[in-house]
C-alpha cells in the first residue's frame, strides 16, 4: 500500500505510539471494570508463580550450588528474567492473538487506517493479568538480594533495569515473530512457545547447566543469553557463561537490537506480500 | 423405548458408551498436524528439564534424592512430558464454556448420565493422547536419555492400570473444578488457580521426593499425586506398587461419590443465559 503519511517515518512514529498509549489505556480501563475478575486473575497468576519458584528453590534443599550459581543468585536470576518475560508478554498481548486476527479478517480494517499497523497490532489488546510474572518476579528479587551481597557500583545501579528492558525487548521480537510467521501459517505457530515459553524456562537457570544443543540455540539462534545469563553474570560479580570472554557483555545491546531489527524487517515483508482472505 | 429387560438397557448403555469413546478418540486423530508440533513442544521442554536435573544430579555427586536415582529422575521428565496429554494437567474447559453459554441445557435434556457421557468422552481423548503424545514423547526420551525400563511383565500391567487411574483422577479434578462455572461466570482466575495447585501437588512441576518431607506427608494424603507422581513411582517400582494403586482407586471412588453430590447441587443452580 501507498504511504499515506508521506512524511518521514521516525516523525510518524510519534503520533502513532501516541495513539497506541490511548488505545492500550481504554482497554485497561475496560478490563479494570470488572473488579473480581481482575484480583482473581492477578491472584491465580500469582499461585503458579509461588508453585514455580517453590520448586527451583526446593532443589536446593538438596544441592548448594547449581550450574556454579547459589540460591540467592538463582532467585536474582529468577527474578530479572521473568520480569522481564512478565513485562514483554504483557506488551505483546496484542501480538499473540493476532493469528486469530488474520483468521477473522480483521487486520485488514488496521491496513485502511493511517497509523503503523504494527503498533495498531499492539494496541489492540492489553491482559493486565500478566503483570502476575511481574509481581512474582519481584518477590524472587526481595529473597534473592536478602541471600546476596552485589557488587554494587553505578555501573551496575544503570544496568539492572537496563537489563529488565533488554529482555523485554527480546520477548517482544519474540511474540512479533510469532505474529509474522501467521502472514505465512497460522498452523502449528506454537513450535514457537519453544523460544518464548521455553525461553522463560531456560532464562530462569543457568546456561551453563544446559544440553550444548540448547547453549548455541539460545546464544546464537535466539540470543536469550546475550540478554539474560552474560549481562546478569557480570552484575552478580560471577565468571562470564560458557567460559567466554568477559568483554562479550558489551555485546548484548547491539545483539538484541540486531534480533528485534531482523524481526522488523521480516514483519515488514509478511506486511508487503498480505493477500486478505476477504470477506 | 419399550424395551423392559435390565440386561436389554444395559446394553444399550455400554454401546453408547464405546460409541462416544470412539467418536472422541477419532475427534482427536483429526489433530495429526497440531500434535506433531506438540510433540516438538514436549521434547524440547523435556531436554530443558533433563538438563537441569542432569545438573542437579552431578552437584550431588550422583546421590539419590529421597527414593530417585539421577536415571529415575531423568525418567519421571520424560513420563511427566508423556502424561501432560493424556492427564491434561493444564486443566480442561469444555464443559465449563458449554456452562457459560447455556449449551448445558440442551445436554441435561439427553437421556443419558451427565458425568458418565463427559467421563467416556474424555476416555476416548485421553486413549488419543496416549497414542499420539505419550509413546512418541518417550521414544524420544527413551532414544536419547537413559531411561529405566521396568523389567517385569506385570509391572507393566500395574503402570498402565496407574495410568487409567490417573486420567480418571484428573477427570473427576476438572469435572469439579469446571463445575464452579455454575456459581462463577469468569473463570479465568480459577483456570490459574488449578494449574497451581494441580502443577505442584500432583507432582508435575518436581519430583514429590524433592519436596521438604513434612510437604511430601501432606501430598500423599491428597488424591493430585495419583495424576504424575503415581504412575512414576509405578514405573520406577518405588513405594509399594499395589497400594499405590488402591490409594487411586479408592481416591476415584470418593471422587466419583463427590462429583455426583456437586453435580446435583449446581443443576439446582442453572440459569440459562439468553434463548
Amino acid at each position: 500500500m501507498a504511504d499515506v503519511r508521506g512524511g518521514g517515518r521516525l516523525a510518524a512514529l510519534i503520533p502513532d505510539l501516541a495513539v497506541t498509549w490511548r488505545l492500550l489505556m481504554a482497554r485497561l480501563r475496560g478490563q479494570m471494570q470488572y473488579r473480581g475478575s481482575f484480583v482473581s486473575q492477578i491472584l491465580g497468576n500469582a499461585a503458579i508463580g509461588l508453585a514455580e519458584l517453590g520448586s527451583i528453590l526446593f532443589f536446593f534443599l538438596h544441592i548448594d550450588e547449581l550450574g556454579g550459581w547459589r540460591l540467592g543468585e538463582i532467585a536474582i536470576l529468577y527474578g530479572i528474567a521473568t520480569i522481564g518475560f512478565g513485562f514483554g508478554h504483557l506488551i505483546a498481548s496484542g501480538l499473540s492473538g493476532f493469528s486469530q486476527m488474520m483468521v477473522e479478517g480483521t487486520f485488514d480494517q488496521m491496513l485502511t487506517r493511517p497509523v503503523s499497523p504494527f503498533l495498531q497490532v499492539v494496541g489492540s489488546d492489553i491482559q493486565i493479568r500478566r503483570l502476575g510474572h511481574v509481581v512474582q518476579g519481584i518477590v524472587a528479587l526481595v529473597i534473592g538480594f536478602s541471600l546476596v551481597d552485589v557488587p554494587w557500583d553505578p555501573a551496575r545501579a544503570i544496568a539492572l533495569p537496563a537489563i529488565i528492558l533488554l529482555i523485554t525487548a527480546l520477548y517482544i521480537s519474540l511474540f512479533a515473530l510469532e505474529a509474522t510467521l501467521s502472514f505465512w501459517t497460522t498452523q502449528g505457530i506454537e513450535a514457537v512457545n519453544i523460544a518464548t515459553y521455553g525461553g522463560n524456562t531456560v532464562g530462569t537457570y543457568p546456561i551453563d547447566v544446559f544440553a550444548d544443543w540448547l547453549k548455541g540455540f539460545f546464544l546464537f539462534i535466539v540470543p536469550l543469553a546475550f540478554a539474560v545469563h552474560i549481562p546478569m553474570a557480570w552484575l552478580l560479580g560471577k565468571p562470564t557463561p560458557l567460559g567466554l570472554p568477559g568483554w562479550v557483555a558489551g555485546f548484548s545491546v547491539p545483539v538484541i537490537a540486531l534480533f528485534g531489527i531482523a524481526i522488523g524487517a521480516l514483519w515488514g515483508v509478511g506486511v508487503r506480500r498480505y493477500r486478505s482472505a476477504g470477506s | 423405548m419399550g424395551r423392559s429387560s435390565v440386561s436389554g438397557d444395559l446394553l444399550a448403555a455400554v454401546s453408547m458408551t464405546v460409541a462416544v469413546i470412539r467418536t472422541a478418540f477419532r475427534q482427536q486423530l483429526a489433530y495429526r498436524t497440531a500434535a506433531i508440533g506438540g510433540l516438538v513442544t514436549n521434547a524440547v521442554f523435556g531436554a530443558f528439564l533433563a538438563s537441569v536435573y542432569g545438573a542437579v544430579y552431578a552437584a550431588r555427586g550422583d546421590a539419590a534424592v529421597g527414593g530417585l536415582s539421577r536415571d529415575g529422575a531423568l525418567t519421571y521428565v520424560w513420563l511427566a512430558q508423556a502424561l501432560i496429554v493424556p492427564t491434561l494437567v493444564w486443566g480442561s474447559w469444555e464443559i465449563a464454556t458449554s456452562i457459560r453459554t447455556g449449551a448445558i441445557v440442551a445436554e441435561l435434556l439427553k437421556p443419558y448420565a451427565f458425568f458418565g457421557h463427559w467421563l467416556a468422552r474424555d476416555a476416548g481423548r485421553a486413549m488419543a493422547g496416549v497414542l499420539m503424545r505419550f509413546v512418541p514423547t518417550l521414544v524420544v526420551g527413551f532414544t536419547f536419555y537413559p531411561i529405566v525400563v521396568p523389567g517385569d511383565w506385570w509391572r507393566w500391567l500395574a503402570f498402565v492400570l496407574s495410568v487409567i487411574g490417573a486420567v480418571t483422577i484428573s477427570f473427576v479434578v476438572r469435572f469439579c473444578i469446571q463445575l464452579v462455572a455454575f456459581w462463577w461466570n469468569d473463570m479465568t482466575g480459577l483456570r490459574s488457580a488449578q494449574l497451581a495447585i494441580v502443577g505442584f501437588l500432583s507432582g508435575f512441576l518436581m519430583p514429590i521426593d524433592f519436596y521438604p518431607v513434612w510437604l511430601q506427608r501432606v501430598i500423599d494424603v491428597l488424591p493430585f499425586r495419583g495424576i504424575i507422581q503415581t504412575p512414576v513411582d509405578v514405573w520406577l517400582g518405588n513405594g509399594n506398587t499395589w497400594v499405590l494403586i488402591l490409594v487411586q482407586v479408592a481416591w476415584i471412588v470418593v471422587g466419583v461419590a463427590f462429583a455426583q453430590w456437586l453435580f446435583a447441587r449446581a443443576v439446582r443452580k442453572v440459569v440459562v443465559q439468553g434463548g
